[in-house]
């Protein structure tokens, strides 16, 4: 086998679906393995674990959602702003009515309305996703201005205690994701998604109807972003100017390191996000544990990120290309 | 081969979902390492002689050369003097952050928390982490959080003192502006909206009071709305100050990039001579001294800085009009409340945790600032926190500060300790002569 044949064969590899399915479950898996050596098992104790995933599940249900819309080859830059406002106005919510299904309820029609409505003045309009969800961003993070203004939105700590403990973020992110899987990978939304995202002219010749898809895809997502309103609230406790600041940066982040390709089609896969929110998360964890400087960590995240973003994503090769 | 695909996918699902919901209900039972050093704190039986260091955490929300300098003051001078070893956390936003932080110190054997998150909520929510977990927390802060007051946990606040903030402004400004001339200031307020009710930064809002009265003072001026109201609008705008010789302008909140825009348009108009900045000074001076050449028209600036180099290089560096860039600067000796911090956890790891408590409940210790109107001045300030001879509070300090070495002390003794060290100019006698 020349050199050539072995590019080409190696190509084939890294182009193969299940490679980029299994690359960044692998990465992971070495790197707890690598850590538990590293720490003397401390690591990898029931705490260390807890610890690591409760840390990824903000970051990994709203990257869930956002693979929906990754999958159809667009990008939402609004996902943090939405996340952040639910988390506010149910805040607000929760404490004008005391009561707590009120709140789940305003967070998640929140999440949905904000969504749907990207979704709409992009199909509608005619205009790219990326540059209505852009708009959105800077006018819910206005938004989210106004209604703070110098202030935080504080909730009872009782109430966010009882919450935690009865497990309400495991339980409403399994659900969620469970959800999410169903939809993606077992029903006609997944798969249209993914054709979209593959090629959207052959799409259209299929029968594919792109503006219905992409609202249920952000319909879906702004469940995610709801849900993850609510984590948020009930793991600081509070709202204020500087909350989740970097969310929207951290879930492509997450769905990046996951394995899903940032040119979306028939490689996406739902779970990427928060396979990715928990590598971050083993990361951190992770060189802490082991006395790594925390400017030092940054700079390594950036050098994995880079790795992977360059082993992993390739445009898909959909006949006719993309460009049409 | 589509069946094996479906497969793998569902077997992932329902792995994720075992391992999502293994964590439902369970209750925290706290690292091995952490249990130990909880056990330890409480006992109090564990000597610094051949014992292995404590290990602490210090959440940060600086970044930079002041950030440098405090965190090598951490680990050569605190650490070795206080048989502490130290690990930092990256730039942190929020309470959000300050949990994800906790909870990485926690699980990697952290006995005690240094908290400089100091927003009102990351506070609370931080204290009673710390709480559950039994992990000593302090925080650097200019007012105390009564709600988490009186947690068994929580040791208590040290930061700059508010009111000696607003009173080193109000002298600062007083010199600055005694030339019998008409002066108008542009102030940068930051955090200062809701700081007097523990929503923003108690020492920005008594910045900007003690500001907002020397100017009143010293123009014999009439505000239309109550200092109070001014300090906690949220909106930028002019201050009506009944007299058309003497504007100020409030710029509130912490986005300096937009501060600065601001800034340089107010001073652009060229109804502005003065500026004023809570924090972050420096990142104003390049945008001010643009204005000072195109209106060719000085303009002073006067800011909270620490012990740096900016600060030296600040004072003896000159704008376009043969004055200094800085030419006033209210200097807050940081590393005098990361001394005061790592004390209290020391004394609380080693078993006198009341001593440092007024009657069970957390004390707020003032740091004071020191006010320097010169480069002369500061040549004395820039020359301490260098080196072990230097630090304001050296490894000795620090000892003499535990009640293991000084039977009796409570946190009366270490409050006197931080009014010794308001005279910059013994502190400078003592250090450098």
């Amino acid at each position: 086998m020349n050199t050539k044949q072995r590019f080409q064969a190696l190509r084939r590899l890294t182009e193969h679906r299940w490679f980029v399915q299994l690359l960044p479950v692998v990465f992971l898996a070495l790197l707890v393995v690598f850590f538990f050596f590293a720490t003397d098992g401390r690591f990898t104790s029931m705490t260390s674990l807890k610890i690591v995933f409760e840390q990824a599940l903000i970051v990994g249900t709203v990257a869930t959602g956002a693979a929906f819309i990754f999958a159809s080859g667009n990008v939402n830059l609004a996902m943090g702003a939405t996340t952040v406002l639910g988390a506010t106005i149910a805040g607000m919510v929760y404490n004008a009515t005391q009561n707590v299904v009120l709140m789940f309820v305003a967070a998640v029609i929140l999440g949905v309305v904000l969504m749907a409505a990207s979704a709409l003045l992009s199909t509608v309009l005619n205009v790219k996703v990326m540059f209505v969800t852009i708009v959105m961003m800077i006018l819910l993070a206005a938004l989210q201005q106004s209604i703070l203004g110098g202030s935080t939105i504080s909730l009872p700590y009782e109430m966010i205690r009882a919450l935690s403990d009865g497990g309400f973020s495991y339980l409403a992110f399994a659900l969620y994701l469970l959800l999410a899987i169903i939809l993606f990978h077992f029903t006609d939304i997944g798969r249209s998604l993914r054709m979209l995202g593959t090629n959207e002219v052959c799409s259209a010749q299929t029968g594919i109807i792109k503006s219905k898809y992409i609202l249920l895809a952000f319909i879906i997502a702004g469940v995610g972003c709801g849900i993850g309103s609510l984590l948020a609230i009930v793991r600081a406790g509070s709202i204020g100017q500087n909350t989740l600041v970097s969310l929207n940066m951290d879930c492509m982040l997450a769905l990046v390191l996951g394995g899903m390709s940032i040119f979306g089609g028939s490689k996406s896969f739902v779970y990427a996000g928060i396979v990715g929110a928990i590598t971050v998360s083993v990361l951190n964890q992770g060189m802490l544990m082991i006395g790594v400087d925390s400017t030092i960590i940054q700079g390594i995240r950036g050098v994995l990120f880079l790795i992977l973003v360059c082993t992993a994503q390739q445009r898909p090769q959909g006949l006719p290309a993309p460009e049409g | 081969m589509k069946k094996m695909k479906k497969l793998f996918a569902l077997g992932l699902a329902g792995c994720m979902t075992l391992a999502a919901l293994t964590g439902c209900g369970s209750k925290e039972t706290g690292g091995t390492s952490q249990g130990a050093g909880s056990t330890q704190a409480q006992s109090g039986a564990q000597s610094t002689d051949n014992a292995a260091p404590y290990k602490i955490a210090v959440a940060t929300i600086h970044e930079g050369e002041s950030w440098e300098i405090q965190k090598a003051y951490f680990e050569k001078e605190v650490g070795p003097a206080l048989n502490m070893e130290f690990m930092f956390s990256e730039k942190l936003a929020d309470a959000n952050g300050l949990v994800d932080f906790m909870e990485q110190a926690y699980a990697s054997g952290c006995v005690g928390m240094i908290n400089l998150v100091t927003s009102n909520d990351a506070v609370a929510q931080g204290a009673r982490k710390a709480e559950e977990w039994g992990m000593w927390f302090v925080t650097q802060n200019s007012s105390l959080n009564e709600d988490v007051a009186e947690l068994t946990y929580n040791l208590g606040h040290c930061g700059a003192s508010a009111t000696g903030m607003g009173d080193a402004y109000t002298k600062a400004f007083a010199e600055l502006l005694g030339d019998g001339e008409d002066h108008s200031v542009f102030v940068f307020s930051g955090a200062a909206v809701g700081g007097a009710i523990g929503q923003g930064a108690a020492s920005h809002y008594y910045t900007v009071q003690g500001i907002l009265e020397a100017m009143q003072d010293q123009y014999n001026l009439t505000y239309e709305k109550s200092v109070d109201d001014i300090i906690n609008n949220q909106n930028p705008g002019e201050v009506a100050t009944d007299n058309d010789k003497v504007k100020i302008y409030v710029y509130p909140g912490v986005d300096v990039a937009a501060a600065i825009t601001a800034a340089q348009t107010q001073f652009q108009t060229g109804g502005y001579d003065t500026f004023a900045a809570v924090f972050s000074y420096s990142a104003f001076t390049n945008a001010i001294a643009d204005v000072e050449q195109s209106l060719n028209k000085n303009i002073k600036i006067i800011g909270t800085a620490s012990i740096e180099q900016q600060t030296a290089t600040g004072f003896t560096t000159q704008d376009s009009q043969g004055d200094t860039v800085l030419n006033a600067a209210i200097v807050n000796p940081l590393n005098n409340a990361n001394a005061v911090c790592a004390v209290l956890l020391y004394n609380a790891l080693t078993g006198h945790a009341e001593a440092m408590k007024d009657n069970g409940k957390a004390v707020l210790f003032e740091v004071q600032p020191w006010v320097c109107m010169s480069a002369e001045t500061y040549e004395g300030i820039g020359q301490l926190d260098t080196s072990s001879e230097t630090y304001v509070v050296n490894a000795e300090d620090l000892k003499a500060l535990c009640v293991e070495n000084n039977e009796g002390l409570t946190f009366a003794d270490i409050e006197q300790k931080l009014t010794d060290l308001a005279d910059v100019d013994a502190v400078i006698d003592a250090k450098l002569k």
